[in-house]
């Protein structure tokens, strides 16, 4: 879904709208808090490619979140998964 | 500030400014009670200038060994009790000033041991709110006896206060076992000559960054029969940089406000550069670990 799986012409701001859409997100938070409070943002992973916060959340294994590191290490956990 | 991470720090930031102001001198190596008494004398007066020139200030910090020196043949026949006449002096004027202050009296145990290297940390009421034994004496030329915690205290405007003296700050082990604890302010106090100088500079620069802290040091300045104590007292940002740092070998104030509701902050709301967090979840990110990486202690040097 993220650049590094994308030929070619990669897009390479994914991250950048992910991090802008968790701006509201203050720590310690849960997966449920986060999907609610901005789970229908719609994230641009591509040059013509779009999710939605709820559909890279909800996967995670973890329900909670300390700080934003743990939240990340979360989120690219899940990423790279095959 | 910031330096060091790559994403956004995101939410708003409370926090106020503690003004630190941190004093540089020597005391005389004491050889008699009155040489002690002239010692806090000095203290007293130190605390006098720093509340004429930075008016409103919060924290007083004065140097390791301020109330005794360090005098080779006697200093262990004027250790201090901690209730003494001595030690209220300083309590006193903290009240009176309305502030908190940082000094390091040698004391002599109640229970009879025989000496501990302690630094205190005094509140606005004059009250000692904090005692840390030195944890790591410099041996062998220091003779007194381990401390075994390194605790925290909470301080004026949000400060969470860890208080370290000297040649702890060689051993990295302490920095981060005080900011683990919660410290978003590390005082080292120092009684350091040359040629650690720079050694100093060095350990309160990779303390500051590795465990994204404040750091204020409080070194001696001046000489005595044996040594050049170079002063350099310095406070330091939570990413290592230098904020302000005081002249080599002469008595100099320096003052920072400092502002650490941003380390609380940055300890929750950063995404790299969070060591408290990656340093207990080693390889987190990795997709076989699933965010929570390998919570096992695998380092020797802190098992045995």
């Amino acid at each position: 879904m993220f650049f590094y799986k994308i030929e070619g012409n990669p897009f390479t701001a994914d991250m950048h709208y992910m991090h802008k859409a968790m701006a509201p997100i203050d720590y310690p938070t849960t997966k449920a808090d986060i999907i609610s409070k901005i789970g229908d943002e719609k994230i641009r992973v591509g040059h013509d490619a779009y999710t939605s916060v709820a559909d890279l959340v909800s996967p995670l294994k973890k329900e909670s979140y300390g700080c934003a590191c743990e939240f990340y290490c979360s989120l690219f956990a899940n990423l790279y998964k095959e | 500030m910031n330096i060091g991470n790559f994403y956004a720090l995101h939410g708003k930031i409370e926090t106020e400014a503690l003004s630190v102001v941190v004093s540089q001198f020597a005391p005389k190596s004491a050889a008699n009670w009155d040489q002690i008494d002239e010692n806090v004398d000095q203290i007293i007066a130190r605390m006098d200038q720093a509340a004429a020139g930075f008016p409103g200030f919060d924290l007083f910090v004065s140097p390791e060994c301020a109330f005794q020196g360090y005098h080779a043949g006697k200093w262990s026949e004027f250790l201090l009790d901690i209730d003494g006449p001595q030690v209220q002096r300083v309590k006193d004027k903290c009240k009176e000033l309305n502030v908190w202050g940082i000094f390091n009296p040698w004391i002599k145990p109640k229970d009879g041991r025989f000496c501990d290297n302690t630094a205190i940390l005094v509140n606005n009421e004059g009250e000692i709110v904090h005692e840390y034994v030195k944890m790591n004496p410099w041996t062998p030329g220091e003779p007194t006896q381990a401390g075994s915690a390194c605790g925290v205290a909470d301080g004026p405007k949000g400060a969470k206060i860890g208080i370290i003296i000297c040649a702890d700050g060689d051993y990295p082990e302490i920095w981060r076992e005080a900011a683990v604890n919660g410290a978003n302010v590390i005082v080292r106090v120092s009684h350091y000559m040359a040629p650690f100088d720079r050694a100093m500079q060095i350990t309160n620069k990779a303390g500051a960054y590795c465990n994204q802290v404040y750091v204020v040091s409080c070194n001696t300045a001046g000489m005595d029969e044996y040594y050049n104590y170079f002063g350099e007292s310095c406070i330091y940002n939570p990413d290592g940089t230098e904020i302000i740092q005081a002249p080599t070998g002469i008595p100099y104030v320096i003052k920072a406000d400092l502002y650490p509701g941003i380390i609380d902050h940055m300890r929750k709301q950063a995404v790299h550069a969070n060591p408290m967090y990656t340093y207990r979840y080693r390889g987190a990110s990795n997709p076989d670990d699933d965010g929570y990486g390998q919570p096992n202690m695998p380092y020797n040097a802190y098992k045995y």
